[in-house]
């Protein structure tokens, strides 16, 4: 007890130091820390359907893209407040979980995999198409902010404070799943799913269980995206290359662990910066950087994969 | 109307089946699914303009591009695969992912984000005789598929390779007594399959122009080809590339700019319905 005392005391004196650190040491932005607060969100929920279920999902942004449009389009469409359509987005993306988890996962191995990458192109194409729903290529745009009474979340900083609240949250609330006796469960079935059920767990069940709470959780960061994004979201953003950063993150933090998946979120969404930094020294086309980025990426994917396949924090409470 | 719905979706439908036996090919010998298929394609199409603007012989052009693109293929497997062959068929399918990340970043930075367009092999070729009904660049690609597919089938068939690549399929540890060794029969395999990527990209310059972003759009279609139609499997490739082009030549033509659903849709109520695919055997 004291030790989790002690531990989300750390979390919580980090995340509230951030922001001074960028401001006054740093003299850097605070949107890329603010992003990884998304990615964390993403990746922990992720981590809870590949690490403890070992169920690989290749669509994860998919959820997420919905989570944005449907606040999106329900506070510029309709005019509802943010108080409706946080509750509301998570809403369609947890129904979203269960008409997708349900069929999807009777397949196994790569072939859910294929599924979950397909589902995840076929949401992207729906959002580019749909156009008088979703604004086609061009997106939505004019998304009000977060308004609580008088106080309006404009400024990054309260963007970050705002995302980085419900991020530790994600994270405890996971953790404690994993923990719980649900979590044992899934644990049992991604070892062995015939002696899970033999056990008397309903495998499937669970399954689908964990899918539509995962789905749910980046469906929620997915509406604070849409009110935090300086009001406009594009379909660009939701795509195939969404969903594999985020098992990336999964993958390289180590998917065992809820914290693992949030370091690799962390990792992975400042590594760009990184990389950028690294201009200021050696010579690097602007133009060229988000290549060289993806190409940095990518290679420490598979190196990951090939010398470290446990992640950083690795198999520590197996 | 009719008519030009059929060509096109035959010339989709070709060039989806070329994608589609690719993904087969290097399934077939190793189980694994290369999501980098896509980018062979892309890689032909740039090589080959870089070749065809060294002022090669026009006929020669495609030929390098695809042996170009095939040792660029081995090398792949070599330095991302192998190393990790022992990982989850996931994790394997993430490494193929970064793989394609990784060539289509570096095709940019390369050749930049420009479209190139390479002006139609089939002045090189005789096609003249139809060119007033048919544009003989899709002519060309419609013929380039079904001799190569053909060529395929027989090289899997009837030589001691190709029998050696189904061996690996059917039970890898027994091809192994055999005397087979499914390390060569994958990179074989890769080499193959990057090869024919590369000459599709080729092909396709002509028309669809060569570009660094073209390679993901493609092979997703010419996987969903390949698991319509049944992973590792020939045929299905055949017929998994001719469902998926003419469905999209007939949605096109109706709402166009549902087109590019129209593949993951269906290879999803298939995957759902007989996850082996159309014509591969019980689940």
């Amino acid at each position: 007890m004291r030790k989790i005392f002690i531990k989300w005391t750390v979390f919580i004196g980090a995340a509230v130091a951030v922001p001074f650190i960028f401001e006054y040491i740093l003299l850097y932005p605070l949107e890329p820390v603010l992003r990884a607060g998304f990615f964390v969100m993403l990746a922990v929920s992720l981590a809870l359907v590949v690490g403890l279920a070992g169920q690989i999902s290749l669509g994860h942004g998919a959820f997420f893209g919905i989570g944005a449009y449907t606040a999106a389009i329900l506070a510029t469409r309709s005019g509802l407040p943010a108080f409706f359509t946080i509750p509301l987005g998570t809403l369609v993306g947890m129904t979203a979980g269960f008409l997708i988890g349900y069929p999807v996962l009777k397949l196994r191995s790569y072939y859910l995999a294929l599924a979950t990458l397909v589902v995840g192109i076929a949401v992207q194409e729906f959002f580019k198409a749909a156009d008088p729903l979703t604004g086609g290529e061009m997106g939505l745009y004019n998304i009000p902010n977060i308004k609580i009474g008088n106080f309006e979340f404009y400024s990054p900083l309260a963007h970050y404070y705002l995302v980085w609240t419900f991020a530790l949250l994600t994270i405890f609330i996971c953790d404690r799943i994993s923990r719980s006796s649900t979590g044992k469960r899934l644990k049992a079935l991604h070892s062995d799913e015939e002696a899970a059920a033999c056990a008397g767990i309903d495998v499937f069940q669970t399954k689908v269980k964990i899918f539509i709470f995962s789905s749910a959780l980046a469906a929620f960061a997915g509406t604070l995206f849409a009110h935090c994004s300086y009001g406009t979201i594009d379909p660009g953003e939701f795509g195939v290359s969404l969903s594999i950063k985020i098992i990336t993150m999964v993958v390289i933090g180590g998917m065992y662990s809820v914290y693992g998946a949030a370091m690799g979120a962390i990792i992975i969404s400042l590594l760009p910066e990184l990389i950028r930094r690294l201009g200021d020294f050696v010579y690097i086309d602007l133009t060229q950087i988000t290549h060289l980025n993806d190409i940095v990426f990518g290679v420490v994917l598979i190196m990951f994969i090939i010398f470290n396949p446990q992640g950083i924090l690795g198999k520590q409470e197996g | 109307m009719i008519f030009d719905i059929l060509i096109h979706g035959f010339e989709w439908a070709s060039i989806y089946i070329l994608i589609a036996a690719g993904f087969s090919l290097i399934f077939s010998a190793s189980k694994i699914i290369n999501l980098a298929q896509g980018e062979f394609v892309m890689l032909g199409g740039l090589v080959g303009f870089s070749l065809y603007s060294l002022h090669l012989p026009v006929p020669l052009v495609p030929f390098l591009s695809a042996v170009v693109v095939a040792f660029t293929g081995i090398a792949t497997e070599r330095v991302a695969i192998c190393p990790a062959r022992r990982a989850s068929p996931t994790s394997l399918i993430i490494i193929t992912i970064a793989l394609s990340i990784i060539l289509r970043s570096s095709a940019a930075l390369i050749w930049g984000p420009y479209s190139f367009r390479i002006p139609g092999f089939s002045t090189a070729f005789p096609f003249k005789a139809v060119s007033g009904v048919v544009d003989p660049d899709y002519l060309l690609i419609i013929v380039v598929c079904f001799v190569s597919i053909s060529l395929i089938g027989l090289f899997l068939k009837k030589t001691r390779l190709g029998r050696s690549i189904r061996a690996c399929s059917m039970d890898a540890i027994g091809a192994r007594i055999m005397g087979v060794s499914p390390e060569k029969m994958r990179a074989l395999s890769f080499f193959i399959s990057a090869g024919l990527g590369g000459l599709v990209g080729v092909l396709i310059a002509p028309v669809f122009y060569a570009s660094s972003d073209l390679g993901l759009n493609l092979g997703i279609k010419g996987f969903c080809a390949a698991v319509l139609g049944g992973m590792g499997s020939i045929p299905g490739a055949v017929a998994g590339g001719i469902i998926i082009g003419l469905s999209e030549a007939v949605g096109a033509s109706f709402a166009s700019s549902y087109r590019d659903i129209i593949a993951p849709v269906l290879m999803l109520v298939v995957l759902y319905v007989k996850p082996k695919g159309i014509v591969g055997g019980r689940d």
